[in-house]
């Protein structure tokens, strides 16, 4: 069973004119148990429409969502439970900040939830962990940490509800590279320690070819293209129509193939692509 | 030629809870008409207190900055000098405040009493020069964000300024955004002599410029042509920094081909190096 299940979900904006295309149209998304599943796609492509509707906040005029094989619109109990089970963090998340501590801000979910006061404690010091913010810092008020660590504690908050699916929404959007650096770490290792399915949009492709086990390219309202890195990023020409590019490592062994050097085409990574050039070497591979 | 931004032993703290917190110390630095100077540096590295003294939204505590010749400490002067060195922020719906894109743009020469038909001209002439012309009726809220701080800049071209700082005003763009911004930074600095001084965390964009500046604790820790400043790949790593893509990929390759030059910056260069190691 599928953790995430979109079949043919459509949603037209309430108000808009005839004619207007939908926002998003006949989408169909599956994401696994414990399946890290990126989302690209250029801005105004349907993709924050799109994962919105993941955990009810917005409703579909067309087709239907299903956590864990349960359509989240069947009466209000599933309603209010795909809120839990799909925890979603927005672009810029440490905007919405807005308790005296970080403590408190973190704990905001699982309160909702009516989980009890040690149960929630228990969270909240689980999450923070997740993110690696330090005891120390649970006291104190977010506006006293550091943009980076605001934004860990932001995603702290979601984590704390301990959803099914964790779905981000440009999480290293706007950070510094070690910043960036630390957030993907923290993905990969709540995905890994959890076993928890991650949704994740980006706009940064190393970052998707480093995190996705699974890309769904998103353009004008439509899944362009789903697959693995090989099966996306191997459509360089269509993506680069849609607007959009491929890791930096895979354009310069494009160029590489272009002139005569036999490298693979399936190379995303720079880890990749040092395994790939070492083989070569090994071989005797020579240009004439 | 004299510099249009001078910093001179520049120190800035910020009061704190527990008496003050150093952002930047003892900075010198200066920016030449005409050049395009990138600022890099992790989050509070002083990046952004550099960018507000540079026209006296912050004023030195120590030493003193000279923006085209004028002492950013003189009230006096504060008016014509953030006249002519604009700033354009980060946050690309907070800078827009009319009602359509030539409003907008009209905002800052209406408030100098620029009589109307040379304000038309200039709105006009801001919004060609960034590609918006187009554009000029349009609402702001329906434009993408790269518009939206294409628009920003044109705000400021209208003052008819000397010099331009971009305090991280790509950060919250999406790629095509942050490409049309640069684009549009980059020909007004080729085609005008427009000053630039770029803040950014996207190390590709720095390599675009004449010089880098790379900041750490609220110091210069090394700066010069982009090449150069790339190829000191441990006074990155100590500023808490990433390479260009290209450079990155190959530093690590090194290990495998020793030959592979340092201060690589484009993916062509790398593709080049690559296979100049397996003739």
């Amino acid at each position: 069973m599928n953790a995430i299940e979109t079949q043919s979900l459509t949603y037209q904006y309430p108000n808009t004119g005839k004619g207007t295309p939908a926002a998003i149209e006949g989408i169909n998304l599956a994401a696994q148990p414990g399946q890290l599943l990126c989302i690209i796609g250029h801005t105004g492509s349907g993709k924050s429409t799109l994962v919105q509707h993941l955990n009810a906040l917005l409703k579909p005029t067309g087709g239907a969502v299903f956590v864990d094989g349960k359509n989240i619109w069947q009466n209000k109990a599933s309603i209010r439970q795909a809120r839990f089970w799909v925890g979603l963090c927005f672009q810029y998340p440490e905007y919405q900040m807005f308790e005296e501590t970080v403590e408190k801000d973190i704990a905001f979910g699982p309160k909702n939830m009516g989980l009890p006061g040690d149960e929630i404690r228990a969270r909240v010091l689980r999450a923070a962990e997740y993110v690696g913010l330090p005891e120390s810092c649970l006291p104190k008020s977010p506006f006293d940490l550091s943009g980076g660590e605001k934004r860990r504690a932001a995603i702290a908050g979601v984590m704390a509800m301990e959803p099914r699916a964790l779905v981000l929404d440009e999480p290293t959007a706007g950070l510094d590279p070690a910043g960036k650096e630390q957030i993907q770490q923290l993905i990969l290792r709540y995905r890994r320690e959890t076993g928890r399915t991650v949704l994740l949009i980006s706009h940064n492709m190393e970052e998707v070819a480093r995190l996705a086990d699974q890309i769904l390219v998103m353009h004008q309202g439509r899944a362009a293209l789903c697959g693995t890195a090989a099966e996306v990023f191997g459509r360089a020409a269509q993506l680069r129509e849609m607007g959009l590019s491929v890791p930096v490592v895979t354009d310069i062994f494009e160029r590489l193939r272009a002139a005569g050097l036999p490298v693979s085409a399936e190379i995303f990574t720079e880890e990749q692509a040092a395994a790939e050039l070492a083989r070569l070497k090994r071989e005797g591979v020579r240009l004439p | 030629m004299n510099p249009i931004i001078e910093f001179q032993n520049v120190s800035y703290s910020y009061a704190t809870e527990d008496g003050a917190e150093s952002a930047v110390q003892g900075l010198c630095f200066a920016v030449s008409p005409g050049e395009f100077v990138a600022m890099v540096g992790r989050n509070g590295s002083g990046k952004s207190t550099a960018a507000k003294l540079c026209n006296g939204l912050l004023i030195p505590q120590e030493g003193r900055v000279l923006a085209a010749g004028m002492d950013t400490a003189n009230e006096n002067l504060l008016f014509e000098i953030r006249r002519r060195v604009g700033m354009v922020f980060q946050n690309p719906d907070n800078q827009i405040i009319a009602a359509t894109v030539e409003d907008d743009v009209a905002f800052g020469p209406e408030n100098l009493c620029v009589p109307q038909e040379e304000l038309r001209r200039r709105v006009d002439e801001s919004l060609r020069a960034v590609g918006m012309y187009e554009l000029r009726e349009a609402e702001p809220h329906k434009l993408s964000g790269g518009q939206k701080q294409r628009v920003a800049i044109a705000g400021v071209l209208a003052l008819h300024n000397d010099v331009i700082i971009l305090d991280e005003s790509t950060a919250m763009l999406d790629p095509r955004g942050r490409t049309e911004v640069m684009q549009s930074v980059r020909a007004l600095n080729r085609e005008r002599g427009l000053t630039v001084l770029l803040i950014t965390h996207f190390m590709e964009e720095a390599a675009q410029a004449d010089r880098v500046l790379v900041m750490h604790e609220g110091r210069l820790l090394a700066q010069g042509a982009p090449r150069d400043v790339f190829a000191q790949e441990e006074t990155l790593r100590t500023a808490g920094l990433s390479l260009p893509a290209p450079a990155g990929l190959a530093r690590l390759l090194r290990e495998d081909f020793p030959q592979l030059p340092r201060g690589i910056l484009t993916e062509e260069e790398c593709a080049a190096a690559i296979l100049e190691a397996f003739r």
